[in-house]
């Protein structure tokens, strides 16, 4: 059997007319993926190597000390930093086929968005109910009016609890799963697979899963300040803390809308921290299965302290 | 055909690959053989470009490979066809969909004409209906059809396979043995192969070179191998004391 199959099989392959028109810089980068791995693992370890041994050629004590393996780590930072950073460059590169990637991004939110809205709901309604509880405790017998623990619930569900808590419950699941998903794909060579066809890995792997995080994660968000608030409700009223009016009394009473918008730019911020984070742990995997769990492990600790310094730089600049 | 030329790899200042130096012929299976650690899989790499070399050059024909630029590179990548050692089946896709993925990603064809051209892909590798099976439920023979059907699908004028025998039976691995050589001969596309497996060697063997401590330490054909004095090749190749009571029988004769 022959491998020319007649005519009408022959695939018409696109990119050697339409690349034409395709703008340089979206094109799949040759430094991608394993290339990029193996050219800047290289030239951070050149670096790292020729600074300690400059120090080390001086003989003294401290310059030594200083050229220890444990003081020259932190360099590694700047290296992780440069890495992640053209990691993203090249996943914001123009798509090589848009239905493929649209594809993917309505799988990611189904994945995302579905797939934790259990675990969103029950902690949802815990830090409400919690929150609700903790205040009609504390303003038990003061002069406050009781109605303020509906406004305190809604308040703090809307500015603080939701975002942070479902970025950092996020986090677990959604970033652990990217990171061994995309860890599992290096390691298990299809990511090396997909290069060698001409795909730009980083773009077809991470805009998908960022797309698909940004529109959904806010719902979720602002679907978890509702259920908190709403949980806020069944720990108080039913318990007899206070009455239905009074609990729904203080949730209208002094809205701010801009507490909404302050919600939304926690919500974008953190979803694009926690799966870029995620994406670049598992992108860039070493092989074994001792690596792909510490990658996992790594993509939540790093995501959620991120999410922490996001969270305070956002109240310090925008409230 | 593929040229290397004055390789050199290391990682870490750990020496890979010292000044390697070979063709790869058009039409023809070449082969790179070695033991496990001596360079096999890094030159591969090198050569589809999944690493880059400390020093050296590769030339597709009268492309310097990483001289290319973004276009040209992309242009060269759709030539290309691979075949993994684990073959690097996307899991949670179907065989159809595994093979349809080239397709899917850089051809304007219609969903028949994809059909039409993942069929007749899975019919070359001997694999007619099995389109709806995922990979986990298949043999990893067949797994291997499956790699060198995806490989093929987009007609590359360039296949690489790395250890496309490992963990096939003899007789499997001579099926996949026969089809990567056929399909080298028919359309007449330049094929390089890494293996360790001797059966591959004095069945297929046009164009052999040895890796030895990331050296080449010997080239020539498989006809070449049983007349050549050269220890390093006949360690390698007669390493079992069975093969070796034949080599003697076969040489006394």
């Amino acid at each position: 059997m022959d491998i020319l199959p007649p005519a009408h099989l022959v695939p018409n392959i696109v990119s050697m007319t339409e690349l034409q028109e395709t703008p340089t810089n979206a094109l799949h980068p040759a430094m991608c993926g394993s290339l990029l791995i193996d050219k800047m693992a290289q030239r951070a370890a050149t670096y790292i190597h020729r600074i300690t041994n400059l120090l080390r050629s001086t003989k003294k004590p401290v310059l030594l000390a200083l050229s220890s393996v444990k003081v020259m780590q932190p360099l590694r930072l700047f290296f992780h930093i440069g890495r992640y950073v053209t990691m993203l460059n090249n996943a914001f590169s123009r798509p090589e086929k848009h239905i493929m990637y649209y594809r993917e991004t309505i799988r990611q939110m189904h994945d995302i968005g579905i797939g934790s809205l259990p675990i969103v709901f029950l902690i949802s309604i815990f830090i409400g109910a919690v929150a609700a509880l903790q205040f009609a405790f504390q303003l038990d017998g003061t002069l406050v009016p009781i109605y303020y623990i509906g406004y305190i619930v809604r308040d703090f569900a809307i500015i603080e609890a939701s975002p942070t808590i479902t970025a950092l419950v996020l986090a677990g699941k959604v970033g652990s799963n990217m990171a061994s998903e995309i860890g599992g794909m290096r390691q298990k060579e299809h990511i090396d697979a997909m290069e060698i066809m001409g795909v730009n890995t980083a773009a077809y792997l991470m805009m998908p899963r960022i797309t698909a995080a940004l529109t959904v994660i806010p719902m979720l968000v602002a679907l978890s300040a509702f259920i908190s608030i709403f949980g806020g409700y069944l720990a108080v009223v039913p318990t007899g803390w206070m009455s239905d009016p009074e609990y729904v009394f203080g949730v209208r009473s002094f809205f701010d809308p801009y507490n909404f918008r302050l919600m939304f730019v926690k919500a974008f911020t953190f979803a694009f921290i926690l799966t870029t984070v995620s994406c670049y742990q598992g992108y860039f995997v070493k092989a074994g299965s001792i690596q792909l769990g510490k990658a996992s492990t790594n993509a939540v600790v790093f995501s959620d302290i991120l999410i922490l310094l996001a969270d305070y730089l956002i109240a310090v600049l925008l409230t | 055909m593929i040229r290397a030329k004055n390789i050199f790899k290391s990682f870490d200042d750990t020496p890979v690959l010292h000044d390697i130096s070979t063709e790869f012929l058009k039409g023809t299976n070449n082969l790179i053989i070695g033991r496990s650690g001596a360079g096999k899989t890094v030159l591969l790499k090198l050569l589809v470009g999944l690493l880059q070399p400390t020093s050296g050059s590769i030339w597709y024909d009268d492309l310097d490979f990483f001289s290319l630029n973004k276009k040209q590179l992309r242009d060269l990548r759709m030539q290309i066809g691979m075949l993994f050692q684990g073959s690097a089946l996307f899991d949670s896709l179907t065989v159809e969909e595994n093979v349809r993925f080239p397709l899917d990603m850089f051809t304007n064809m219609t969903p028949k004409e994809k059909l039409d051209r993942v069929n007749y892909c899975l019919d070359r590798v001997s694999l007619p209906g099995s389109n709806k099976k995922l990979p986990s439920e298949l043999s990893g023979g067949m797994q291997k059809r499956v790699g060198i059907a995806r490989a093929i699908v987009l007609q590359p004028k360039y296949l690489f396979c790395d250890e496309p025998n490992s963990g096939l039976d003899p007789k499997t691995a001579l099926v996949i043995d026969e089809l990567i050589s056929d399909i080298t001969k028919e359309s007449n596309i330049t094929t390089v192969i890494n293996t360790h497996d001797m059966n591959s060697v004095m069945e297929i063997g046009e164009n052999i070179i040895l890796l030895y401590n990331g050296r080449i330490a010997w080239r020539g054909s498989k006809d070449d191998v049983m007349h050549s004095d050269n220890e390093i090749l006949h360690d390698f190749i007669f390493a079992s004391p069975f093969l070796k009571r034949l080599r003697d029988k076969a040489m006394s004769v």
